[in-house]
């Protein structure tokens, strides 16, 4: 039969109850602004309840756990959209390095190999002019610098964007630690029956930051999170973690080994993904256009060159030299030194300027690659700002549904400070309340004690 | 319904994107151009290689057609100047057919004809900037040279005849 002692024992615990809800609730204010924090709400349950001749008396509450409130579904949604959108912003920093090279249109290959023509147009004018012939040498040799420089300033960054992919998978490693060891400590938590909200808290964060950096997928099992690569190789099993390696090879380009396999080319996404595809396609492929380019107007060229005859009535020589296939553009130079060696004669005679048509006609002309010099050089311009122009919309697009997502994690598990006030009120009045029933259930007490002594 | 409590980062997200908004229309607005770095326009900043290519050699046209038009001119005025003095020899022609003047007249006659021949001559080597510019593509050489004794012989053949 219920009592006044039960009474008093059931506002105990209301009153214990009230102060661990006032309590969650004070830390969901305080970390109300802390980057990865889910809210936590009090669980309070009825305690089981009391029968007694068959009537059954309510037997107060009990707080069961304190329940952080998260969508395992969205983490995962946030995840993937973390690495498209790292992945993009990383094509996007590298390509903008790279369009730079290729951004003032007043300078660099296209401005110098205008220059050069030009000035033999103008040797036309008076081919047996020293200074003229001079001036073509010299714009010759601009040209050529300017094919090395852009060159090498591709090679630069490409080896810029080498190093960046080793201090990824450095901090991929490290991450991967990190969340091993927290994966063991909500297995150990779950085991004993406590709830590992804050440490699940930690290690959503660390997985989100892992996602920033390369492919992962992630599947929750009951040891926690297992995380793999793109091609299954284990990243996070449990309690344990696997390190990705980085070795360079024979030139230097760092692969990316996961286990002893080589899954360079099936990273996509992620910072490491962004990285590896300028590294490896987008900067290649200007190399190759560039390499094209340098060594089919060096060839076209000279064949027209070697046709005419020089001031000292000399058949023509080769006027550029360059490598075939790769690495023409890094070799591209002139030959010629001497300003009488430019063959602008058709016909044997100094002042004919006839060659100097054939010459110039090689900038209009189509090379093998079916393209003019000048036309080769703008499909170069193009596909590097059509590249850098797809990567950035990919981004652009990346995080705006990152955005939303992310405002949808909020409503799901971000502090709300209204609501948390709200509950706060609720909670004091109960907290007031069950120490107006102890204090009441304290005077029938005192009355019941005072009857005995006047009885 | 629930919605995101924390609505700092959407606010930050939207000032950003006006910023860069500002930045691109700021950097068009200075640099007067709407094409800044290939990214803007891919199709237009490779158009825009052929343009200025096309731009520059239609410059260098001008500038060569200048060069030239100095070394066109010095040949029309040297043209009018060798019509001029063949004018002069035929006047000459005409005044030492003449029979009524002295062998003396007629032999100062045709000194003078002899003096306008080496004047053609000089003229027909005239130079332009170092080039002769009636040699063809033999700029280097003066093309023509003299051959006074053959005039004179012919002169003095024609006074023979007609005076026996």
């Amino acid at each position: 039969m219920p009592g006044l002692t039960s009474t008093m024992l059931m506002s105990v615990q209301s009153l214990l109850a009230d102060q661990a809800a006032l309590q969650v609730t004070s830390n969901n204010i305080a970390n109300a602004n802390t980057p990865g924090y889910t809210r936590e709400v009090p669980d309070l349950v009825e305690t089981t309840p009391t029968v007694e001749g068959g009537i059954t008396y309510g037997a107060g509450v009990t707080l069961e756990k304190v329940q952080s409130i998260r969508d395992q579904l969205l983490d995962l949604r946030i995840s993937e959209e973390n690495q498209q959108q790292s992945g993009a912003q990383a094509q996007v920093d590298a390509l903008n390095q790279v369009q730079g090279l290729f951004s003032d249109s007043t300078q660099g290959i296209g401005a110098d190999m205008t220059a050069f023509f030009n000035s033999l147009s103008q040797l036309s004018t008076n081919p047996t002019s020293i200074p003229q012939r001079q001036a073509v040498l010299t714009d010759a040799q601009n040209l050529a610098s300017s094919f090395n420089q852009t060159s090498v300033n591709l090679s630069n960054i490409q080896s810029n964007l080498n190093l960046n992919v080793s201090q990824a998978v450095n901090q991929v490693n490290g991450l991967t630690q990190q969340i091993a060891k927290l994966n063991a400590q909500v297995a150990q938590m779950q085991q004993l029956g406590q709830e590992p909200g804050v440490i699940q808290d930690q290690e959503t964060q660390l997985v989100q930051q892992l996602s920033q950096l390369t492919d992962v997928s992630i599947i929750q099992t009951k040891d926690g999170q297992t995380i793999t690569t793109a091609n299954g190789s284990a990243l996070v099993v449990g309690g344990q973690s696997f390190a990705l390696q980085a070795s360079a090879d024979a030139s230097g380009v760092e692969h990316i080994f996961s286990q002893g396999e080589d899954i360079t080319s099936s990273i996509k996404n992620g910072k490491l993904g962004g990285l590896l595809q300028v590294r490896d396609q987008a900067i290649p492929a200007v190399l190759n256009q560039l390499d094209t380019l340098a060594s089919q107007f060096a060839a076209a060229f000279n064949t027209a060159h070697e046709a005419g005859t020089d001031l000292n009535g000399n058949a023509g020589q080769a006027f550029f030299s360059s490598a075939s296939g790769a690495g023409a553009a890094a070799s591209f130079a002139v030959v010629i030194t001497d300003p009488n060696a430019i063959a602008a004669s058709s016909d044997g005679s100094a002042g004919s300027n006839g060659n100097i048509t054939q010459l110039t006609a090689v900038q209009t002309q189509e090379l093998p690659s079916g393209a003019s010099p000048t036309d080769s050089f703008s499909n170069i311009i193009f596909n590097v700002g059509n590249l850098t122009q797809q990567a950035q919309a990919e981004s652009d697009a990346a995080t705006s549904s990152l955005n939303q997502l992310n405002d949808q994690w909020g409503a799901v598990s971000g502090v709300s400070i209204d609501e948390e006030s709200t509950n706060l009120i609720t909670y004091q009045r109960a907290f007031e309340a069950a120490a107006r029933v102890i204090s009441t259930v304290d005077q029938l007490t005192q009355t019941v004690i005072g009857m005995g002594a006047s009885g | 319904m629930r919605v995101n409590p924390n609505i700092t980062a959407d606010i930050l997200t939207a000032i950003w994107q006006t910023q860069e908004q500002e930045n691109t229309a700021l950097q068009q607005v200075s640099t007067g151009r709407r094409v800044n770095v290939p990214s803007d326009d891919p199709a237009a900043a490779a158009a825009l290689v052929g343009n200025l290519t096309s731009s520059a050699q239609n410059d260098q046209y001008l500038q060569n057609t200048s060069s030239v038009e100095g070394m066109l001119q010095t040949a029309d005025s040297t043209l009018s100047s060798v019509v001029s003095v063949l004018n002069q020899a035929i006047s000459l022609g005409v005044q030492g057919a003449n029979g009524t003047l002295s062998p003396s007249d007629q032999q100062g006659i045709a000194q003078q004809v002899i003096g306008i021949q080496s004047q053609v001559l000089q003229l027909a080597n005239t130079s332009y900037q170092g080039i002769y510019i009636f040699a063809g593509t033999a700029t280097t050489t003066p093309p023509f040279v003299a051959d006074p004794s053959a005039l004179r012989s012919h002169l003095q053949r024609k006074f023979w005849h007609q005076y026996g």
